[in-house]
C-alpha cells in the first residue's frame, strides 16, 4: 500500500472512520442498532405512578 | 529515386519530400500520392494500401508532445490488421532525439505507450508467462499482422518487418511486455497504459477527436486509483479497530445486575400486573437488558412490560412471549423427537437517560405455568453492533472486488489464453 492507494481510498476511509465513530458513540450510550426489542414510548399522565396506561388484555 | 540534403523524390509521382527524420528515415509515404517506399536501394517495391490516403489519423504527423520530460514528435502512423481475427489497431511512431523512438498504440480508444528495452525481461518463467522485477506478466495474445495503411516516416521498413515477425504480449495492467520475433531477430518492448485524456493533453488534441474508449482496455487497470490488495489491507485494519473499540467498550461497561426476582401467580393477588422495585440509572445514557426465564413445558407465557421512568413519566412498552413445545412424531415405523421454542426471552432497551425506573409486568400464563424469573442488567454492551459495523465496513470492498473481478474476467474475453477458461 502506498500514498496513492490511500488517496484513492480516501472516500472509503472517510466513510469507514465515520462508521467507527458512530459505532463508538453507540457503544458509549448503549445504543443497539436494529434492536429486535420493539418499544413504544409514551408519557404517563401520572408521572410518578406505577403505571400510566390501561391494561391491555391479550390471548 | 534519389535524395540530397534530406530531400527525396517519390518514385511514383516524383514529388519532392523533405525527411523529418533525416538520415534515420528508412521508409516513408508520399504526401502527394500516398505510395509507401523505402529510402535505400535494396528494395524498390512500392506499396499501395486498401485504405485511402485521405484517412486522417487522430494524432497528426508532426504533432509534438511531452512525455516523461521529453518532447516527442509523431513521425508516422500505421494501421495494422491481425491475420487470424482480422481486427485492426493503430500504431504511431514517435521520436525524441535523446530518447530514440517509441510507439503509441491505440485500439478501441485505449492507448498504450510502447518502447524498446535492451534485455530480455524474463527473470523467471511460469506456464503462460514470466516474472519481471517481482511482477507477474501473463500471456495475453500471440499474433501475426500486416500493415493495412501507413502514413509518414519510419526508421525501419515497417511493412516488411510487420509481415515477417510474430508477436507475443504479456500483461500486468497497466504494464505489458511485447515480444516481436522473426527467424533471426528478437525485440522486447515494454508498454504502459495511458488514459485517453492524457494523450489529448500531451499532444494538444481535442479529446473528441480521439476515438472513444470502448469497454476495458486489455492493459487498462480493472480497478480505480487503488489496488485491491490495499483495499483488503484497509478492511482488515478497520475490522481489527472495530474489535479493539468493542473490547474497550465492553471493559468500561458496568454490565451490572440491578434486579433479580422470581414471581409466582401468588404475587399478583387480585392485580393483573406486578411491579419491580425501583432501580437507578446514572452516568449518562445507557442500556438495560431484561432476561426472562419461564419454566414452560408444552405451554406458553406472554407478557407486556412497561419500563417507567419515575422522574419524567416516560414509558417504554414492549412485549415478550415464551413458549416451548416438544414431543415425538411417529413416521415410517420410527419415532422422532422434536422441539420448538425455548424457556427464555431477552429484551434490550437502548439509550435510557438517567433516572429512577421500575418495570410493570402484565403477564398472561398458559395452562400449567404459574411463575417466571426476571433479571435486569444495566449498561450491557451490544455485541451485535460489531457484526453490523463489520458488514458496513465490508459492503463496499465486497461489491468493489466482485465488480473488479468481473471486469478482469471481461478483459480476458478477447484472449486465447484466458485464465478463466
Amino acid at each position: 500500500m502506498n500514498l496513492n492507494d490511500l488517496k484513492g481510498l480516501k472516500y472509503y476511509l472517510i466513510y469507514a472512520l465515520a462508521l467507527l465513530a458512530f459505532f463508538t458513540y453507540s457503544g458509549m450510550v448503549g445504543w443497539k442498532w436494529f434492536n429486535p426489542t420493539k418499544t413504544e414510548r409514551e408519557r404517563s399522565e401520572r408521572a410518578n405512578g406505577t403505571h400510566g396506561r390501561s391494561y391491555i388484555y391479550h390471548k | 529515386m534519389s535524395g540530397t540534403n534530406n530531400i527525396i523524390s517519390c518514385p511514383a509521382c516524383n514529388t519532392s519530400l523533405t525527411l523529418r527524420g533525416k538520415a534515420l528515415t528508412r521508409a516513408l509515404t508520399c504526401k502527394n500520392c500516398g505510395v509507401y517506399f523505402r529510402t535505400g536501394s535494396w528494395n524498390k517495391e512500392q506499396e499501395k494500401f486498401q485504405i485511402p490516403y485521405t484517412f486522417e489519423p487522430a494524432l497528426p504527423i508532426g504533432a509534438k508532445g511531452e512525455i516523461g520530460g521529453f518532447i516527442y514528435e509523431v513521425m508516422g502512423v500505421v494501421i495494422k490488421k491481425e491475420r487470424k481475427y482480422k481486427y485492426s489497431w493503430r500504431e504511431y511512431l514517435i521520436f525524441n532525439r535523446h530518447r530514440g523512438y517509441a510507439f503509441l498504440s491505440e485500439y478501441d480508444g485505449h492507448w498504450n505507450m510502447v518502447w524498446p528495452v535492451d534485455s530480455d525481461p524474463r527473470a523467471s518463467l511460469f506456464p503462460g508467462g514470466f516474472y519481471e522485477d517481482g511482477q507477474r506478466f501473463q500471456l495475453y495474445q500471440k499474433y501475426s499482422a500486416d500493415v493495412a495503411y501507413a502514413r509518414g516516416e519510419f526508421f525501419f521498413d515497417v511493412v516488411d518487418m510487420t509481415a515477417s515477425t510474430r508477436n507475443e504480449e504479456y500483461i500486468n495492467p497497466p504494464h505489458f511486455f511485447a515480444l516481436e520475433s522473426s527467424d533471426d531477430s528478437m525485440l522486447w518492448c515494454k508498454g504502459e497504459y495511458i488514459q485517453r485524456n492524457a494523450i489529448a493533453d500531451i499532444f494538444s488534441v481535442p479529446l473528441e477527436k480521439l476515438p472513444r474508449s470502448v469497454g476495458l482496455g486489455y492493459t487498462q487497470p480493472a480497478s480505480g486509483s487503488f489496488s485491491i490488495s490495499s483495499l483488503v489491507i484497509s478492511l482488515i485494519v478497520l475490522i481489527l479497530a472495530t474489535f479493539v473499540i468493542q473490547y474497550i467498550i465492553s471493559a468500561r461497561s458496568a454490565d451490572e445486575n440491578i434486579f433479580h426476582r422470581d414471581f409466582t401467580s401468588a404475587d399478583f393477588k387480585d392485580q393483573k400486573f406486578v411491579a419491580t422495585t425501583p432501580f437507578h440509572l446514572n452516568g449518562g445514557p445507557q442500556s438495560i437488558q431484561i432476561n426472562i426465564h419461564v419454566p414452560v413445558d408444552n405451554d406458553w407465557f406472554f407478557s407486556e412490560f412497561a419500563l417507567v421512568n419515575e422522574t419524567t413519566g416516560e414509558e417504554y412498552n414492549f412485549t415478550k412471549e415464551v413458549e416451548y413445545y416438544h414431543g415425538y412424531d411417529y413416521e415410517d415405523g420410527g419415532s422422532y423427537y422434536w422441539s420448538e421454542g425455548g424457556t427464555t426471552a431477552e429484551a434490550y432497551i437502548s439509550r435510557l437517560p438517567d433516572g429512577t425506573y421500575h418495570v410493570n409486568i402484565y403477564p398472561a400464563f398458559g395452562t400449567t405455568v404459574t411463575g417466571f424469573d426476571i433479571a435486569i442488567w444495566r449498561d450491557v454492551p451490544s455485541r451485535l453492533n460489531v457484526l453490523w459495523t463489520i458488514i458496513g465496513l465490508a459492503i463496499f470492498p465486497v461489491i468493489y472486488i466482485i465488480w473488479a473481478k468481473s471486469r478482469e474476467k471481461g478483459r480476458w474475453a478477447d484472449s486465447d489464453y484466458s485464465p478463466y477458461e
